[in-house]
């Protein structure tokens, strides 16, 4: 509402209002012993005086460009209309008010008399009458809005709304807003009956509105799903995320079904996270793999590899309901179906398992364990004595490089830092103290200030992309960042078979939603968080990963050799043709 | 596509009811009436539910013709097979599945023929599933049993209790015990105070008799040949032996070859093939927060009991009472059990010239109920014939019962083939089989059997 481009006359027009606002505000400060809500039924007034203002303005501007010389007759038929509408007016806000006292009817009168004779004084110009019937018919239109809307909020689901909503321009729309508003404020009134302060709400009323609308119909439509409430309940951000939290799946497990017990064992597993880690669930698939091959029975006039290819497409098909697959599951996946295809047609059945067997007995050799070895020895040679090496959360190849460092002689000292959401960096500390390394252990909000004690920061990955990036167990990136901050080297230490060429910047895209009751003190019976689900504006969420940008990181350790991240694209063609795919 | 089993089923059928009242005469116990199918269709049916395929039922020499017939009337999907074993000798649970185990050849799942439950059985199955268990049991905690008169002779029965001692967080079975043997004092290991730091022990479980054992479990059981019942020796033994280490094997082999198969024990049976033991070490999963041993505490062998949630429906019909409140309850709660509701409450085949039945009432094949009679709540065998002027609250008849004119029934249980004359008036009465009840009695709380010449009076 900037004032200086009012013209002259609706200036005027608010310097009236003043007179009548100041006029209540005597009567009120007159009759003490109503209550407050009087001059907040005046502020409402005088709200809609300012608020009517800027269609004034418009109707100004449209009447100045189109001069109009109304005559007498119009004049007093829009009295008779100003009348009409007045009474319009004042019964519809009598009945939007139940709640309010009689006085404040009478105060309400006494104002709009006194906005008569200033609508009165201003009949001569021609203008301004114009613009008063234009601002009285908005009222009108806006106490019939109030009742239209009250019921519709109830009713209507926010589709309709936004379909309504686009049709109507927007000084109506703005009119609607003020409708809503002021139905919301004679609700909250008749329910309150008390006492309530005035507020200076004036300014911040078109901010306020739309806000509260949104709530109510976001309420209304949740209270009519309360079905999907746990739908409803969903981070809106990491919406495409929420897939694989369902336990359903697991309680519709056919038994004896064509799935083999070990990939329905490790499909229970993986869901329930008692196989979790990169490594772990690498081995664990390929296991699950190689029982399912010994056990495979092929079908009558069928080729080994197609017959145990679509029994493979199925059992994955399961698992990865259960769990989404890790860059290091895709990668065995694929070493797997390379050497399926490889299978010569006419192989003997035997045979083919027995080759089969023996490549995924091979790959667990050489892509994990051989390979941690040789990553063991690398990242061994960097660590002198007397370093402070800081780890974040559990990984199995820290561990093993940890503890054969220390069995090596070197003598240092491990920070495990751990958040309190996940238990890994606990169990992290515990399986280093059990082999007799000096530990200590931080929390993750401490990373900072023990970062300057700290040599090196040696970390673990679940997979690395093709820019360089490392996906990583929630915090790494925090823990790399604090080293950066501090200049401390940052190691990643990164088996090769989890390069995976996919590529994405940041962890919104792609990332698993934990179970969110992690996120609770599950000690602590007073939590705010417990309920969490009968709360509707509460969303607690819990991410699994996060994505370290290639900047932050020193150096990754892989069995081949120290590189660079942005070398991952080299790594990453140097496997392909190892595959052959 | 030859499909590879995950669990196969057997039912074990061959209980004599030696809970229940001796009425003389023997009634098996899988083939008691409860609503309008016999018990043992409860069990199947709930193994149904998982599209279990085929189910081995474990059944008494005597009893294998009965159940064929009966099984026959009902509706069932799946293939059962009958295992006999024989009814002289007193085998014990274990010697079933002795019995039974040349045609097993995957993890086992034992059910008790007696069950009647609404629980998924899947949960269990997860349970072992998730933590690649030994043995996995199935206890409910409903409460104490809800207290009815019941029929027949006022005993003190006095049930039996298990201690059981659950790890409330992992689930994890640690304890198990049964409270008879113990005097004052319960002697809890050491160990297990050492290694959990939150232990639940229940007295009051209900014992479903449910296991899910992995096969070698059943290996261990046939060349052991010390064990007769599952519930009391196997399951303790196991449950025991998940405290001690297994010995080192390397010492082992140092003895004679001959020595090693005679001590084989229970660990040279739990061996894993595959690399189940490396992915528990790099796993960075945990069961417990303290300590620093690894995810179970390193041991191999692995007990759990899954207990559901305090709302469902079970009963094993083992006792009088759990038989006579299995029959109060199952109509209400057929739609849990079954997942289907009730369309045959009277058998097509059946008369019923009566009006005054309510809905609480089945009737079986043949079964005549004649005019002017009052039926109430009450479970009818087949070819049962209850004549005019009866009135009948609260009761169950098995197959081939007559009630003469004007008799007055209210809460009995009529056994087989047993006939009331006319114008008897009984309350509470256990009627047994192929009695003949003389004119005109009147008895509350009595047993009437055949066992003496005469019917005898405890209560």
């Amino acid at each position: 509402m900037s004032s200086n481009e009012i013209p002259p006359k609706s200036r005027d027009e608010i310097k009236a209002a003043r007179q009548a606002k100041k006029a209540a505000k005597l009567k009120v400060n007159n009759k003490t012993t109503e209550n407050p809500q009087l001059t907040k039924e005046i502020e409402n007034l005088n709200e809609n005086n300012i608020n009517s203002k800027p269609k004034v303005e418009s109707t100004d501007e449209v009447d100045k460009s189109v001069v109009i010389n109304p005559n007498a007759v119009d004049i007093s038929t829009s009295r008779e209309q100003i009348k009409a509408d007045r009474a319009a007016k004042k019964s519809a806000k009598q009945l939007k008010k139940k709640g309010a006292a009689d006085g404040e009817s009478n105060v309400q009168s006494s104002v709009k008399k006194e906005l008569k004779e200033d609508d009165s004084v201003k009949q001569n110009e021609d203008m301004t009458v114009k613009d008063v019937v234009e601002t009285l018919k908005n009222i009108v239109s806006v106490a019939k809005e109030v009742n239209e809307i009250t019921t519709k909020v109830s009713a209507l689901d926010l589709g309709g709304k936004k379909q309504e909503e686009t049709g109507k321009s927007k000084a109506e729309l703005r009119a609607e807003r003020r409708a809503k508003q002021e139905a919301q404020r004679a609700a909250k009134q008749a329910a309150e009956k008390k006492v309530v302060k005035p507020k200076l709400e004036a300014p911040t009323v078109n901010v306020d509105v739309p806000k509260k609308e949104e709530k109510v119909i976001k309420s209304k439509t949740l209270e009519k799903s309360k079905t999907k409430l746990q739908l409803a309940q969903r981070f809106n951000w990491f919406q495409h995320l929420y897939t694989e939290f369902d336990k359903n799946p697991l309680k519709k497990i056919p038994i004896n079904s064509n799935l083999h017990p070990a990939i329905v064992k490790l499909g229970v597993q993986l869901s329930s996270r008692v196989v979790k880690g990169s490594n772990a669930r690498c081995i664990a698939l390929l296991d699950a793999l190689n029982k399912m091959v010994r056990d495979y029975v092929l079908p009558a006039k069928t080729e080994f590899s197609r017959g145990l290819e679509s029994h493979l497409a199925s059992s994955l098909e399961f698992l990865w309901t259960t769990r989404e697959p890790c860059a290091s599951q895709i990668n065995a996946v694929k070493f797997f179906r390379h050497h399926l295809a490889q299978l010569p047609n006419n192989v003997d059945e035997f045979d083919a398992k027995k080759t089969l067997q023996e490549e995924i007995d091979r790959y667990i050799r050489e892509q994990i364990e051989m390979a941690g070895e040789a990553i063991s020895i690398a990242v061994r040679n960097k660590i002198s004595n007397g370093d402070t090496i800081l780890t974040y959360g559990c990984s199995s190849l820290i561990e093993q490089i940890l503890c054969e460092a220390w069995e090596a002689g070197l003598q240092f000292r491990t920070l495990v830092v751990g958040s309190r959401v996940s238990p890994d960096a606990a169990e992290m500390l515990r399986r280093l103290c059990a082999r007799g390394l000096p530990c200590t252990y931080v929390d993750f909000t401490a990373v900072n200030y023990v970062m300057k004690t700290v040599s090196k920061v040696v970390l673990g990955a679940g997979a690395l992309l093709a820019n360089g990036a490392v996906v990583s167990a929630a915090g790494t990136a925090g823990v790399a960042l604090a080293a950066r901050a501090r200049n401390r080297p940052v190691l990643v230490a990164c088996h090769t078979h989890k390069f995976i060429d996919s590529l994405y910047t940041d962890a919104f895209m792609h990332n698993q939603i934990g179970d969110p009751d992690d996120l609770l003190e599950k000690s602590d019976d007073n939590s705010p968080l417990k309920d969490w689900r009968s709360n509707l504006n509460l969303t607690p969420l819990n991410l699994t990963y996060d994505v370290t940008p290639p900047c932050l990181i020193t150096a990754v350790v892989t069995e081949l050799a120290i590189l660079p991240c942005t070398s991952a694209p080299v790594v990453l063609r140097f496997k392909l043709s190892e595959y052959g795919v | 596509m030859h499909k590879i089993l995950e669990f196969q089923v057997v039912v074990l059928a061959a209980g004599k009811g030696s809970r229940m009242p001796d009425v003389g005469g023997s009634v098996s116990k899988c083939l008691l009436p409860v609503g309008p199918y016999p018990v043992l269709w409860y069990p199947l049916k709930l193994t149904n539910n998982l599209i279990f395929s085929d189910v081995m039922i474990v059944v008494l020499d005597e009893d294998k013709s009965n159940i064929l017939n009966a099984l026959e009337k009902c509706p069932l999907k799946i293939k059962y097979e009958l295992i006999v074993i024989p009814s002289e000798e007193d085998w014990g649970t274990a010697n079933s599945l002795k019995h039974v185990s040349a045609r097993i050849n995957t993890d086992l799942l034992v059910i008790s023929g007696d069950l009647i439950t609404n629980i998924n059985l899947n949960d269990v199955l997860n349970l072992h599933r998730k933590h690649d268990a030994c043995v996995t049991t199935l206890f409910f905690n409903n409460g104490p049993e809800e207290w009815i008169e019941l029929p027949g002779p006022k005993t003190k029965s006095k049930p039996d209790r298990d201690l059981v001692c659950i790890d409330k967080e992992t689930e994890r079975l640690v304890f198990l015990a049964s409270a008879s043997d113990f005097e004052e004092n319960v002697t809890i290991p050491r160990l297990l105070v050492k290694k959990y730091d939150a232990l639940s022990i229940y007295s009051r479980l209900l014992d479903a008799h449910v296991y899910v054992m992995k096969h070698w479990i059943l290996d261990y059981i046939v060349d052991s040949e010390k064990f007769t019942s599952i519930k009391g020796e196997v399951v303790p033994y196991i449950v025991k032996k998940q405290l001690t280490k297994p010995n080192n094997l390397v010492e082992k082999k140092g003895t004679s070859e001959k020595n090693a198969e005679i001590n084989k024990g229970i660990f040279d049976y739990a061996i894993e093939t595959g690399y189940e033991r490396k992915i528990r070490e790099i796993s960075a999963y945990n069961d417990h927060k303290h300590g620093n041993k690894g995810v179970y505490f390193n041991d191999t062998l692995r007990c759990y009991a899954h207990i559901p949630s305090k709302n469902t429906f079970a009963i094993r019909v083992n006792t009088l009472s759990s038989f006579y409140l299995s029959n109060n309850k199952v109509l209400s709660k057929w739609q849990d059990l079954t997942g289907s509701s009730l369309f045959e409450r009277f058998h097509p085949n059946s008369e019923v010239k009566t009006k005054q039945i309510d809905d609480n009432c089945t009737v079986g094949e043949k079964t005549i109920i004649n005019e002017k009679t009052s039926v109430k709540n009450s479970f009818m065998g087949s070819n049962c014939n209850i004549e005019n002027k009866v009135r009948l609250t609260n009761g169950i008849l098995m197959n081939n019962v007559t009630i003469k004119e004007s008799c007055v029934l209210q809460d009995c249980v009529v056994y087989t083939g047993a006939t009331v004359g006319t114008n008897c008036s009984m309350q509470y009465c256990l009627i047994g089989p192929h009695h003949l009840v003389p004119e005109s009695t009147k008895s509350n709380h009595q047993l009437h059997a055949e066992t003496t010449d005469n019917m005898i009076t405890l209560g």
